[in-house]
């Protein structure tokens, strides 16, 4: 075995169809739909070369794309807040229980698993007005049934409404993640801590937090990213409404192309989506990285 | 504990497993057609897709479906297979997708739209004017039936299955508890819609996210106003939603939206739950195709509303130009047959189609597109006789969905706007700008 591994051709005989899937199906896609910004194209008709027309659309006067991309911009806040938070919280709350860790592991794992169009459809109904679904039904009931209100067609709301259960589903996936970080660390660390007399807001602060960094980064860049191509739970709850809301730039994207019937230009918001997720890699990165000095 | 772990080890990897037999199952799929068709090739088998916007099991597919298999029966060499979604949004994008990628079915749907009209100019689709002439089927169908399937220059590429004039349907007990009277004029509307909501009730349900049934309040008073011309000039930017027609029916709708007068979240419910609202009695006016005339009569309506549910016309202007019986008549989405496959064996199909669907399809309690219709002897519903007569009495000026007209960059924008109106997230004169700048961006593209 050691020898193969010390053999590079043989290990870049191993990789190369793994590489070799990976820029078919996706590094090529980019390429491609880079060239189609460049056209004026309805799928029917010829495809017109219009050089950085759609980009100069983009930036300059379309307002519906820069709604889009504030809209954007606060779905990532609450998914991140949701899935990396609420998962860390939740994390930290397993590690201090010993009975029963497996089930709630489990049960907190669970809709991760389920299919967007099954949590859309839930979240439907929970947010219903007429019939009355659960959220305004317990409102009523506790006695704040002036807050009930038909969440999803509330123009402030509404975008709260569709970001929490994309945030929801995955809290569970970064719970185990973090939760695997945390119980990794080396008890006897934590032990010596607690000898100095570390209160547990200290020993998290000071000791589990430095050494969990790494991967609370990654969780972070992976929530964000997820989240900047939000598509499937905004697209089936409200379809972008009402008005444009809701609208993210994956679902305008995908209607300006597949709707409007301008692909070129949904090209070009695709392009712009690439980069802008390589942009919040990058500034994670940064910004955690200045902490640690 | 140990045991518990095995356990869910063994979960994990069956859907680990799942995952991976799914992901090869849309491999395997592509492959199976590809096997199928070598196979078919060799029987001489011909399959043909119908590309169905109406849900497979919808009357006029399951219709159709049944008249193929039998057609199979005589032409082994045929054979229909149908795919589709009653989600029209997403059966376009998918239809738009499949063309754009060189794979048009040899049957689809679409309506006479501007899309269609591309389609036409780049010799895509058969001209239906012509094959329904030459079977001798052209003077079969209703007038307005074709009608509604043409082009504005009076060309023909789709034939329809369905026939439906739409309707206001109301809860006739409401009405009479509270004493008001069908409204036969705008203000009386307003009225009536007023005191329903004094009493309680939400006056109309609509479904907002499908779109076109909002779409359809913002057109009634420019279609009483100018008949069509509004919406056939509009859409090229020759008239501009800023004129008398266009702030009418800007106004209506935001004022029955903010009014409250459609029921609370309507911008989310769907095509069904629109429906379900009215039929359980929670609201008064419920505006929809005839097509819905036997949901309205089944076993599933409750029986407080079984003969408890009439209709009205579209209400009237002052200076209205179109009559009381000219309302919205359409007749479905049409079906439209891609060139390259239309063969002797497609036509043959298509003829005994022709021959056999007018009766199929309406004694399946559904109004047909052909001058067929069936007598009291046949102990259909009252409410389905009812319809029949007012289908009987309608006028020879029908309005056009508007969705059928404009471009499909404004026609996005306007459905989804539309809504945001209704909130009163726009002041109507706001609204106007905003449509008009989207027409002058986008209508050059397709009206040249």
């Amino acid at each position: 075995m050691d020898k193969i591994l010390r053999n590079h051709k043989a290990v870049l005989v191993f990789l190369l169809p793994a590489l070799l899937v990976y820029l078919f199906t996706v590094l090529a896609p980019i390429l491609w739909s880079m060239y189609f910004s460049f056209f004026s194209w309805d799928g029917v008709s010829e495809m017109v070369y219009i050089g950085f027309d759609n980009y100069a659309k983009m930036f300059g006067g379309d307002k519906t794309f820069w709604k889009a991309f504030s809209n954007n911009l606060i779905y990532v806040l609450i998914i991140v807040a949701m899935q990396v938070f609420l998962g860390l919280l939740v994390a930290i709350l397993l590690t201090n229980i010993t009975k029963g860790r497996e089930i709630f592991k489990t049960l907190y794992f669970a809709p991760a698993i389920i299919t967007s169009v099954a949590i859309a459809q839930l979240f439907q109904n929970v947010y219903s007005f007429e019939p009355v679904g659960i959220l305004n039904y317990v409102l009523q009931q506790i006695g704040l049934g002036d807050w009930s209100k038909p969440w999803l067609s509330d123009l402030e709301w509404a975008l709260t409404a569709v970001s929490v259960p994309e945030g929801w589903r995955f809290i569970g996936l970064y719970m185990i993640i973090l939760y695997t970080a945390l119980i990794s660390i080396p008890s006897d660390i934590e032990e010596a801590a607690r000898m100095d007399g570390a209160s547990s807001w200290n020993l998290f602060r000071s000791i589990k937090m430095p050494m969990i960094k790494p991967v609370l980064m990654v969780s972070i860049i992976m929530a964000t990213t997820g989240a900047l191509k939000g598509f499937d739970i905004p697209y089936l709850m409200t379809n972008g409404g009402p008005g444009r809301v809701t609208e993210l730039l994956p679902t305008y994207m995908y209607k300006t192309a597949f709707s409007s019937l301008n692909f070129g230009y949904g090209s070009a918001m695709a392009v712009f989506i690439v980069i802008e997720s390589l942009i919040a890699v990058a500034f994670i990165r940064r910004l955690m990285d200045s902490k640690e000095t | 504990m140990k045991r518990y772990v095995k356990w869910l080890t063994l979960a994990l990897s069956l859907l680990v497993l799942m995952a991976a037999a799914s992901a090869c199952g849309g491999g395997n799929n592509n492959n199976n057609d590809a096997a199928e068709s070598g196979s078919a090739a060799l029987a001489d088998r011909k399959t043909y897709k119908w590309f169905v916007a109406r849900g497979v099991d919808s009357p006029p597919a399951v219709t159709v479906k049944e008249i193929a298999d039998e057609f199979s029966k005589t032409h082994p060499e045929f054979e229909l297979v149908l795919e589709g979604t009653g989600d029209r949004p997403s059966y376009l994008q998918k239809l738009r997708t499949l063309i754009a990628s060189n794979e048009m079915p040899a049957m689809f749907d679409t309506d006479p739209d501007a899309y269609a009209s591309k389609l036409v100019q780049e010799g895509k689709l058969v001209d239906m004017k012509k094959v329904l002439q030459d079977l001798g089927k052209y003077e079969d169908f209703r007038p307005i039936s074709l009608q509604y399937q043409q082009f504005a220059d009076g060309s023909m590429y789709t034939f329809p299955l369905e026939y439906g004039i739409e309707v206001f349907w109301y809860n006739i007990k409401m009405f009479k508890d509270i004493g008001i009277e069908p409204p036969k004029t705008f203000d009386e509307f307003m009225n009536v819609s007023e005191t329903l909501k004094q009493n309680g009730i939400t006056p109309i349900a609509v479904d907002g996210k499908d779109k076109w049934p909002v779409l359809r309040y913002l057109a009634y008073k420019p279609f009483r106003m100018t008949g069509n011309d509004f919406i056939e000039n509009v859409k090229q930017g020759k008239a501009s939603f800023k004129e008398p027609a266009g702030m009418a029916g800007i106004q209506f709708v935001h004022e029955l939206g903010t009014k409250g007068y459609f029921q609370k979240g309507f911008a989310s419910t769907d095509y069904t739950a629109a429906r379900d609202l009215f039929l359980a009695g929670k609201t008064g006016i419920y505006y929809m195709g005839s097509w819905e005339t036997m949901n309205f009569v089944n076993d599933k309506v409750n029986a407080e509303m079984k003969d408890n549910i009439g209709f009205f016309r579209l209400p009237m202007t002052e200076d209205a130009k179109t009559a009381d019986n000219d309302y919205f008549i359409n007749s479905g989405i049409g079906v439209a047959f891609n060139k390259e496959t239309f063969d002797d064996t497609m036509k043959g199909f298509l003829k005994f189609l022709l021959e056999k669907y007018p009766e199929a399809y309406t004694k399946k309690g559904q109004f047909s597109p052909f001058n067929y219709s069936l007598d009291q002897t046949q102990g259909m519903p009252e409410l389905f006789y009812k319809i029949q007569d007012e289908i009987a009495k309608s006028g020879s000026v029908f309005a056009v969905p508007w969705d059928t007209r404009l471009d499909p960059a404004t026609n996005e924008l306007l459905g989804t706007e539309l809504n945001a109106l209704a909130l009163g997230a726009y002041t109507p004169d706001d609204f106007a700008e905003l449509m008009d700048q989207a027409i002058k961006e986008n209508a050059p593209k397709y009206f040249k």
